[in-house]
């Protein structure tokens, strides 16, 4: 091992010439021409060019001084680590080739050779920036290429052998940059492996034809593709990507069969040629990816997302033409995402973010979200189609966190064979038929068109749920009538329109738990009616003026309450219970406080405690009967009345009685004045003066105390008026 | 040797280099910036400028009948 130092100003560095070397630092000439083994030096002053016509060897390459010109096509081992100046120019286009474990310093000067490096268990590290001429080639044989934090650029980077070797990025880069032809190939990737920031920025400005060949490295050993600039056709060979990145991309783009594990982001300018080669969005590791499909509303060839746990971002409104979504969430991140249809099974999430799903397809399975498809925050699917031909179904609609809205003014069919959950549901924009062939399950408010048709609802369950905030419950004019209609606890509803559930057996109206509806001077009609404590919770009925109108009896109901009190709900406001059945019917079997109770029909009304005594305590108790009724108390048991309005009319006498000894009615102050009433074994107490004078149709049944027919000339006791 | 790590951010992608500075060598800031700005705008002209293509066939002169 010796050291050679340049002594021949501008030369010829041959392997026979030693009169431009010294053994010492401008020291006297005819050293040896250096062999591998030799470090030489260039550390003097001035501007010369060394030409090298034939092959070299040497260990490490020192340019400290001067400017130095290397040309000629002679070809360069070194052994060792090389170091030029920012003013080295290196024009020479023999082939250098690294072994060793060298360090490359190059400041950054252009090097018009291509380099090899090819060393078993070595690394060659990068000291700077290493560029090459866009004509040259890079090869990585075998050994560790290590950018460290620094830009390797080439025009061509080839490693596609069998050979163990790696490509340790760092926080560097590689840029490939050549006119035509491959650009990039790793095609076999048997023995390579990389780390760190793994980009390729391809930046080919000509318009050449280019290949990009990444062979199939496992997604921890991808590396991602910026296709920076230019506008060329490119072949990427199947195979696979961390990234693909189009942007400033103007080019045409092959259709192959690609993985991507990270993102893919595609250019309004380039051209993607369509074909059957799928686009996989891929991989098992678990990140946020962002997806922006630039201007491409109609891309030829179909995309897959399929990365269990990973989350796929859009990047600005997109339209999906041809996809599948197999695994992973979806964060529409704010934007619009268009497709024909929207379907996964399986467990995956889906974010908003002020975005939405606009979904166009017609006659075919529009939407089937099932298996724990679930939305984290409100995820409107807007179904927009302008048609009237055959049906759009809906097979599943996720957890319920997914709304459903129209537009197109459709006159097709929607159709939902199955339960299903929904949170807001609005059929503004539709006016074909929706046809409910499942149980609706919803999370939000509801508005029924009225251009919108509805079928099969009338047997079928609706279920309100939610949350604390208050939904609403509307139509533009009639909310259609369901089988059954439910709050269940935590739901808040506020109604808009009157609801109805239909008049058939086994058909109910509930509250549950601690839900809240409020009627908001609005009526619910249903054959029975009963509010259900649930977790220690009972519910909220906020009656704003409105009814509750009970249309069963005793046989329609099979002996159960047409208002089951089991529950205790707090009644607010003032409101009516309605019982309007023709037949008889009962309120039980519990004493409860409720709003006023109306006998909304001919059949007996009893309120009933199963025999405990404890009695009602009601708003009120009317009768708007049109015939002959007859209300019935609990007996042993009081009734508290906060008012008393209860009158029969000429033509419809209204018998109040107890359904067995004498019932109590109590009401603590000013002065009851009945009318038409045939009063039977009834005790009546508290504050109140009880006048129900014969004069005024009214009818003393017998058995009853504290009650005025007649009138009288004095008061003589708090709870009683005397016969004048 | 001291070296200057530095990046800058071209529309090519990101030009990571260094600048050494052999001996005691210093540079002021301005000169540092410079530096930088050469060797990124060589960069980009390497990119910029089409590589050699293969020799076209001479062509007739212009204004000659063939």
């Amino acid at each position: 091992m010796a050291n050679r130092y340049w002594v021949g100003g501008t030369g010829t560095w041959n392997t026979s010439s030693t009169s431009v070397w010294s053994a010492t630092s401008g020291g006297p000439s005819g050293a040896s021409v250096p062999t591998a083994a030799d470090d030489v030096f260039f550390d003097q002053v001035g501007t010369y060019t060394v030409t090298r016509g034939f092959t070299g060897n040497c260990r490490n390459i020192t340019v400290s001084a001067g400017i130095v010109t290397f040309t000629g096509v002679g070809a360069l081992n070194i052994a060792g680590s090389m170091s030029l100046l920012s003013t080295t120019v290196w024009s020479g286009t023999g082939l250098i080739t690294f072994t060793g474990s060298p360090t490359v310093t190059t400041n950054g000067a252009t090097i018009s050779a291509s380099i090899t490096y090819n060393a078993a268990g070595g690394t060659m590290a990068l000291g700077s920036e290493l560029i090459l001429a866009n004509t040259r080639t890079f090869t990585l044989t075998e050994g560790t290429l290590n950018l460290n934090t620094y830009t390797l650029s080439t025009g061509l980077f080839s490693s596609s052998n069998a050979n163990t070797r790696a490509i340790a990025f760092g926080t560097g880069n590689i840029t490939v940059n050549g006119a035509s032809g491959t650009l990039w190939t790793t095609a076999t990737t048997t023995g390579l492996s990389t780390s760190g920031t793994q980009v390729v920025n391809v930046s080919n400005s000509t318009g050449g034809a280019t290949t990009i060949t990444s062979g199939s490295l496992s997604e921890t050993n991808s590396i991602s593709f910026n296709f920076t600039t230019g506008t060329y056709a490119l072949t990427h060979t199947a195979g696979t990507k961390r990234s693909l990145n189009f942007t400033g991309f103007s080019g045409t783009v092959s259709n192959t069969a690609q993985t991507i594990y990270g993102d893919m982001v595609l250019s309004n300018g380039a051209t993607f040629t369509g074909g059957a080669n799928i686009w996989t969005l891929g991989g098992t590791t678990v990140s946020t990816r962002d997806v922006d499909l630039a201007n491409k509303t109609a891309l030829g060839f179909p995309l897959a997302f399929n990365a269990s746990g990973s989350t796929f971002r859009f990047l600005r409104n997109t339209t999906l033409a041809t996809y599948t979504w197999s695994n992973g969430n979806l964060n529409l991140n704010g934007f619009q995402v268009t497709a024909a249809t929207l379907v996964r099974s399986g467990t995956s999430t889906v974010t908003a973010g002020g975005g939405r799903f606009k979904i166009t397809g017609s006659n075919t399975t529009v939407v089937n979200l099932s298996g724990g498809v679930s939305a984290t925050d409100d995820v409107p699917v807007e179904l927009t189609y302008a048609g009237g031909i055959g049906t759009r179904t809906i097979l599943a609609f996720g957890d319920g966190g997914f709304s459903l809205a129209f537009s197109g003014a459709a006159t097709d069919t929607v159709s939902f064979p199955s339960n299903f959950s929904v949170r807001n549901f609005d059929t503004t924009g539709f006016s074909g038929t929706l046809s409910f062939g499942g149980d609706p399950t919803v999370y939000g408010s509801l508005f029924f068109n009225s251009t919108t048709t509805v079928s099969g609802a009338a047997n079928k369950a609706l279920n309100l749920s939610g949350s604390a905030t208050q939904h609403t419950l509307d139509a533009t004019t009639t909310f259609p009538t369901f089988g059954r209609i439910s709050f269940s606890p935590l739901s808040n509803y506020l109604l808009n329109k009157n609801i109805t559930v239909g008049n058939a057996p086994g058909n109910y109206f509930a509250i549950i738990g601690n839900a809240a509806l409020d009627l908001n001077g609005k009526t619910v009609t249903a054959p029975q009616g009963f509010a259900q404590d649930f977790g220690g919770n009972s519910p909220t009925i906020t009656m704003s003026g409105g009814a509750i109108v009970l249309t069963g009896d005793n046989v329609s109901l099979s002996f159960a309450p047409v208002w089951d009190t089991t529950g205790n709900p707090t009644f607010i406001g003032s409101g009516t219970i309605s019982c309007t059945s023709a037949g008889a019917k009962y309120i039980g079997p519990v004493g409860r406080t409720l709003p006023t109770i109306n006998q909304g029909g001919t059949g007996t009304l009893s309120l009933e405690d199963d025999g405990t005594g404890t009695g009602y305590a009601l708003a009120d108790l009317t009768s708007t009967a049109t015939s002959a009724t007859i209300i019935q108390l609990q007996q042993f048991a009081t009734t508290v009345f906060t008012n008393f309005s209860l009158s029969g009319t000429a033509t419809a006498q209204v018998t109040l009685r107890s359904n067995g000894s004498q019932a109590t009615v109590s009401k603590a102050s000013g002065t009851v004045s009945a009318s038409y009433l045939t009063i039977q074994d009834i005790a009546a107490t508290g504050g109140a003066t009880w006048n129900a004078y014969t004069s005024n149709g009214n009818v003393d049944g017998g058995g009853n105390t504290g009650i005025n027919f007649s009138p009288t000339t004095t008061n003589s006791g708090n709870f009683f008026s005397l016969l004048a | 040797m001291a070296k200057i790590d530095f990046h800058v951010e071209t529309k090519y992608g990101t030009y990571k280099g260094a600048i050494s500075l052999p001996g005691g060598a210093t540079l002021t800031d301005e000169e540092i910036e410079a530096e930088k700005q050469r060797r990124v705008a060589n960069w980009i002209a390497l990119i910029e400028t089409p590589a050699e293509a293969p020799a076209k066939p001479e062509e007739p002169p212009l204004g000659l009948e063939v």
